[in-house]
């Protein structure tokens, strides 16, 4: 029956997909690549980090190498005990993972079981076992794709080619692909060698004795969710379950069933989820949870034979299905650790627990720990990666894995505009967009608690913040007194409200002021919740069926509105249209109003192809009257593929517009028009972001610095930057700034060997200060660049020649050149926007100032390119920072007071130049007069006069970066320091300043000049004797001046021992 | 019990889906000195001197030096950088590597650990790594395809020794290199570098690459010249100045 199931759902999928296909397409390459150029760049956060499902490390010579698995942001690998992490899965197209093992044969050899196990409502899946063998650079596929979910993956001790993969398997449907498999040839072939009794029967445990690998325990486990119910076991706490514990002592070539009837001290089913663990250190020790009427902890000690019932705390027995690792000491067969709301250990064989969390982040699910410290434990919970050196009394809690996941994003319109997110069991939190120095943790601002889900800020006034916890609970926040005020609507006598676990939320596009919030009926509130209006029935099927909550669990009842169903998932106000208003439940209604709630019309049925009970995942309308934009979430009833559809006439009519016959994967969470150029969509599914050009006819895998397979759950637009935010369920929030690009992609670009795209007007952004150096153990989000960029398209990737980038002023002069990008598809290139830099003297060490030119004043310029001898120009335009509290007038002035310094150091280079050039001539020449002759003794006193005069231009002791020696080009720097520190009007004190520099360089140069022509003869003299090329000459030029200090430093050394000794010191 | 694998039907579908997994490493390498010129303009170089110019930045900042770099076979290497007349110098006489940095006030060369010899040595290698890589010590292996920037290329990892490697990508039309990403072990703890190669002319029959970027740094070459009068004793850790 379930397989027929499956069969017609299967069917139906391919049936509207075929119909689907049959859409024009065009020729023209479109794919990940033509996008990956764009860029994105992650603001994480790791402050409030995300759910980490499985762990494995090892210490050897005093570092402890760790992989973390995140439930859906990929593997990560520190090498330092965490003080830093590297992603080392995010090429792989999943990232959520069930289980991590480290070959104990070869610590290189790594295997990852995708699919977390934990499994929440919120839960992703996996494709399968991965294999790697140099630690985690490359991998491998090896299998069991359709598993869905792995639980644990043990290699034999003794062989690695043994492999055992327990395999729990599909959630959301029946499945055979499921149970317990063992590889002999190192994961080419896999062998089922368990498998359970029903079609929903996976496996939730795997224990091998480390002495004896022929014996083995499993866990076979009865479950299903469903969009409204959950079962762990059976229907109920009686009902039948197939839930089992398996043992075999022949490497798992067979198996007996250990039940109450076979072995004395084990409870009477029905079970629910099991876990085992047999004790490294001793093999007769195995513990067992297990979920029944009556949940606790079992321990045998004579391997297996028989149990004895130890603890059933609620630390022990709450939530199995999220909470059941246990974790036994590898030197102590007494201690052990038992996951859940707090980790939990015991020290006397399972008999009493304690907490061992500290005040580290709740709901734990893995733990290491260190075989060569056992008081050294890392640990894996819904905050992230703790780390604990005291056996678990006090943790040190990670802030460096931004593994984030929200469930929706938001912006205002601040500058920098800011970010909003609710996160998985990791409240409502806000920041900004982009910050000096990066967006690091500390700039994140909790906003609520429980787990986040919307999060809006108010318009007009963004210190009004909107945000909610599980089940509808709404709150209105002030961010300057951090007061939550509860304004969940309620319900009427003798009614119900239901409140999906991710209620939605929307603030009307026309009146910032009006927020409506989403029951079984829609809700709308114009004074900030003080009072609400039902302007709705209730628009869901009402099917009492799927109205369990308060039954959900199965064996043990679990009832946190997880499973709250009938209800409204979405709703959606058109901009322009304050009487239209869209609502979409996740029971498969899609309900139109255009009289403000008066009246509706459900409007599902006119969606030809999508089958019965959709959920409604996204509604998004455009500037376009009648436009809508929907997906769809059939996952929750097995089937993964992605669904969204567009209505351009109320929902009267729809066009299926996104298929996995695209290369889409992953089941849709959010359809989003562009809100600028028509046809352009961005596709948010569980298996990353999709990007269509053409209404949908194309899609390509956003892939921008590999930007990971990971769920994209909602996505926004900043509409006056033009940026994409892209909220993840496991990565945290992403940014491609400035869509202008990206927009400018049509046919015509796509088809060129080579195409110019638009910018937005680029900002000189003010360059403010910020970030500290806090060490290398905490993530700092990247902020958007301060420079200037530009972009085109390119067909394919330029291998061959040179490939020339310049910029133009208006008057047509080159005013820099950049490095090409040589990717194929989009290219962004950033240009500093900088005049070139001063040329300074040479001296004793760098003027760090003094290494930039002043950004260049704002106007338009040109952007020219030259490749295969085609030239390609194109103008772009340069603006003041819209907040910059200065004009332009006031940016001239500081830009001709920052060149009047740059002059500056032209001149001084121009004088120690001539010196350093006569320095290095005037020693060929006294190795030729002799130092004892007339000329010789002459020339050497000139030359000490010179770099005396050298000495008043630049300093000239070495030592070190400190050595206090300041002179006109140090106090030039600080100068031209000080003026670029600010690009509005200079004051007149560093006007004063310029000034008396460079009255202070002319008394030098009048000497210099002096000196010149007091030694005129003895020069000529000097000339006739030395012939050409031995002139003592000063350079006439800048230019010269530069060639003459720089010449030196391409390994033509100074005859530096014929020199005076007072010359040759410096 | 049911059985799942490899069929053959599965793997010649994947061949056939995609032949360059047709291909092996000893293949790859050789296709890469044949996009190269051949071994026989390779080894009538016996040196390469480059110019050009070393950009540090990003955002608004950036940072040019005038950079020039001499490569001399077996494994000698000087690279300069100079920076308001102050010139950097990292070099390698083919057993140990040193510097000059004088930017903050000191001119002294210094000696590298073995560890930061590494990508010196890398460097100093004028054949590059696929070339004559067993004879080096070297183990190269194909890993199939995987995506860099939008080019779906092939990728050979190159074993330095038990802890060191480098990846090599090629550009699957051309079979030049366009990405390197070494893994070195330094102190005991794993650096990783980037780099991203392009711009290729031919300089004595043997395309060189005139373009190099990694992250926050990019080395543009104007001129590359092969076989010319190069001075021995620059490579070698200049003691006299030491003294100084």
């Amino acid at each position: 029956m379930t397989m027929q199931k499956n069969l017609v759902s299967a069917l139906l999928a391919c049936l509207s997909a075929s119909a689907f296909s049959a859409m024009p397409t065009s020729t023209v390459r479109f794919d990940q690549s033509t996008l990956s150029g764009l860029g994105v760049r992650n603001i994480g956060s790791a402050q409030m980090s995300g759910r980490v499902s499985a762990l494995a490390a090892y210490e050897e010579k005093g570092r402890t190498t760790m992989y973390v698995g995140a439930a859906s942001g990929g593997v990560w690998k520190s090498r330092d005990g965490g003080t830093t992490f590297e992603p080392i899965f995010d090429k792989q197209p999943v990232q959520s993972i069930g289980a991590i093992t480290i070959d104990p044969n070869n610590k290189e050899t790594i295997w990852v079981g995708t699919g977390e196990t934990w499994v929440r409502n919120s839960v992703s899946y996996g494709d399968g076992i991965y294999k790697s063998t140099d630690g985690g650079q490359n991998w491998q596929n090896m299998g069991l794709k359709g598993t869905e979910r792995i639980n644990e993956i043990i290699v034999h001790p003794k062989d690695s080619d043994v492999v055992y993969a327990c395999a729990t398997g599909a959630l959301w449907s029946d499945s055979s692909e499921r149970g317990l498999y063992r590889s002999k040839d190192g994961g080419t072939n896999w062998t089922q060698i368990l498998e359970g009794q029903s079609a929903s029967t996976g496996f939730s445990g795997l224990t091998m004795d480390a002495n004896n690998p022929d014996v083995i325990y499993s866990g076979l486990w009865d479950f299903r969710r469903f969009g409204w119910s959950f079962r762990s076991g059976g229907n109920g706490p009686e009902a039948k379950s197939n839930s089992a514990l398996m043992r075999s002592t022949d490497g798992g070539n067979s198996w007996n069933s250990l039940t109450a009837a076979n072995t004395p001290g084990l409870p009477a089913g029905p079970w629910g989820r099991l876990e085992m663990e047999v004790a490294p250190s001793d093999s007769n020790i195995v513990y067992a949870f297990i979920e029944g009427t009556a949940s606790a902890l079992y321990r045998s000690s004579d391997a297996g034979k028989t149990f004895e019932k130890r603890d059933d705390s609620q630390m022990m027995v709450w939530r199995p299905f999220y909470f059941a690792k246990m974790v036994v000491d590898p030197k102590n067969a007494e201690r052990l650790f038992k996951m859940n709301l707090f980790m939990v250990a015991s020290e006397d064989g399972g008999k009493s627990f304690s907490s061992a969390s500290g005040n580290c982040h709740a709901d734990w699910h893995d733990v290491w720990i260190n075989p060569n410290n056992t008081q050294h434990l890392v640990a894996g919970n819904d905050g992230g990666v703790c780390v604990s050196m005291d056996g678990g009394s006090r943790w040190n809690m990670l802030m460096n894995l931004p593994i984030s996941q929200f469930y929706h994003v938001a912006v205002d319109n601040q500058d920098p505009y800011r970010v909003y997110g609710g996160l998985q069991d990791n409240s409502s939190w806000t920041a900004e967009s982009s910050y000096p120095g990066g967006v690091g943790n500390e700039r994140w601002e909790n906003l609520y608690g429980g787990d986040g889900f919307w999060v809006l800020p108010e318009r007009d006034n963004p210190h009004i913040v909107y945000a909610e916890y599980q089940g509808g609970n709404l709150a209105r926040i002030d961010r300057r007194t951090k007061q939550a005020r509860d304004i969940q609507p309620k319900a009427a006598a003798g009614d119900k409200l239901r409140f999906n676990w991710n209620a939605p939320l929307h603030i009307s596009p026309n009146d910032g002021k009006t927020l409506y919030i989403g029951a079984q009926y829609v809700y709308r509130t114009r004074d900030r919740g003080q009072s609400w209006d039902k302007i709705s029935p209730d628009l869901t099927t009402n099917d009492k069926s799927k109205q369990q909550q308060e039954l959900s669990g199965g064996i043990t009842v679990d009832n946190s509105s997880a499973e709250m169903h009938t209800t409204i998932f979405a709703i959606a106000e058109p901009k322009g249209e304050s009487e239209t208003l869209w609502a979409g439940t996740d029971d498969g209604n899609l309900q139109i109003t255009r009289d403000a709630g008066k009246s509706w019309t459900n409007v599902i049925g006119n969606i030809k192809g999508l089958p019965k009970a959709s959920w409604v995942s996204s509604i998004r309308t455009s500037n376009q009257l009648g436009e809508a934009y929907v997906s769809f979430d059939r996952h929750a009833l097995g089937d993964m593929e992605p669904y969204a559809y567009h209505t351009a006439d109320y929902g009267k009519t729809w066009k299926r517009i996104a298929s996995s016959l695209q290369g889409i994967r992953g089941h849709a969470h959010i359809i989003l028009p562009d809100p600028v150029k028509p046809g352009l969509l961005y596709l948010g599914t569980e298996m990353g972001l999709w990007i269509s050009i053409d209404g949908g006819a194309r899609w390509a895998e956003f892939k921008a610095n590999e930007f990971p397979a990971v769920s994209v759950r909602d996505i926004a637009v900043q509409e006056r930057e033009h940026d994409l935010v892209i909220g993840t369920h496991g990565r945290g929030i992403w940014i491609v700034d400035d869509l202008s690009a990206l927009r400018g992609l049509d046919d015509a670009a796509l088809t060129a060997e080579f195409s110019l795209l638009p910018s937005r007007a680029n900002q000189q952004r003010i360059s403010g200060v910020g970030g500290w150096s806090n060490g290398d153990a905490t993530f700092i989000g990247e902020s958007a660049s301060n420079g200037v960029t530009l972009s085109y398209y390119q067909k394919t990737r330029h291998i061959f020649g040179k490939m020339k980038i310049e910029v133009l002023d208006a008057s047509s002069a080159v005013v820099d050149t950049i490095s090409a990008g040589k990717r194929a598809g989009v290219n962004r290139i950033t240009w500093a926007g900088r005049v070139k830099p001063p040329t300074v003297p040479k001296a004793a060490q760098a003027a760090f100032s003094g290494s930039q030119g002043p950004r260049v004043l704002p106007g338009t310029y040109t952007l020219r390119v030259s490749k295969n001898g085609k030239i390609y120009e194109q103008p772009f335009e340069i603006a003041l920072d819209r907040r910059a509290d200065y004009t332009l007038e006031d940016r001239k002035a500081q830009f001709d007071a920052a060149m009047r310094v740059h002059a500056l150091f032209g001149e001084m280079s121009k004088i120690t130049g001539g010196i350093e050039q006569m320095q290095q001539t005037g020693g060929m020449a006294m190795k030729t007069l002799g130092a004892d002759s007339k000329d010789g003794k002459s020339l050497s006193k000139f030359l000490i006069d010179a770099q005396a005069l050298r000495k008043v231009i630049v300093a000239t002791k070495e030592g070190g970066a400190i050595t206090g020696e300041e002179r006109l080009r140090e106090q030039t720097d600080q100068l031209y320091s000080a003026i670029m520190s600010f690009e509005g009007r200079p004051g007149q004190y560093q006007i004063d300043r310029i000034d008396a520099i460079q009255s202070e360089l002319k008394d030098v140069q009048a000497k210099f000049g002096e000196l010149m022509q007091q030694n005129g003869p003895l020069l000529q003299s000097i000339r006739s004797k030395m012939g050409a090329g031995g002139a003592l000459d000063a350079p006439a030029t800048e230019a010269q001046a530069a060639v003459a200090w720089t010449s030196d430093a391409f390994g033509r050394p100074y005859p530096i021992n014929a020199l005076p000794k007072e010359i040759a010191a410096d | 019990m049911r059985t799942f694998g490899l069929t053959l039907a599965t793997l010649s579908a994947l061949t056939l889906a995609n032949p360059a997994f047709a291909l092996t490493a000893d293949e790859l390498v050789a296709k890469n000195i044949e996009a190269h010129g051949g071994m026989a303009a390779l080894d009538a170089i016996k040196n390469i001197k480059a110019a050009g110019k070393l950009t540090f930045g990003g955002g608004d900042f950036s940072l040019d030096l005038v950079m020039s770099q001499v490569i001399s076979r077996p494994a000698q290497l000087r690279s300069e950088a100079t920076f308001q007349g102050m010139t950097m110098v990292q070099a390698f006489d083919g057993k140990e590597s040193w510097m000059i940095s004088p930017f903050q006030g000191r001119k002294d060369p210094q000696r590298l650990s073995a560890d930061e010899a590494k990508s010196y040595k890398l460097q100093a290698d004028i054949e590059g790594v696929l070339v004559n890589a067993k004879a080096k010590g070297y183990t190269v292996d194909y890993l199939g395809m995987e995506d860099v920037d939008g080019t779906n290329a092939h990728k050979l990892r190159v074993k330095l020794n038990a802890t060191d490697s480098r990846l090599v990508f090629l550009d699957p039309d051309h079979f030049l290199e366009i990405r390197f990403e070494d893994r070195l072990q330094v102190r005991g703890s794993e650096v990783v570098t980037r780099t991203d190669i392009g711009d290729y002319e031919k300089v004595a029959g043997w395309y060189m690459p005139f373009y190099f970027e990694s992250p926050g740094q990019k080395i543009s070459i104007d001129t590359i010249e092969a076989n010319a009068a190069v001075e021995p004793s620059q490579f070698a850790f200049p003691v006299a100045a030491a003294k100084q």
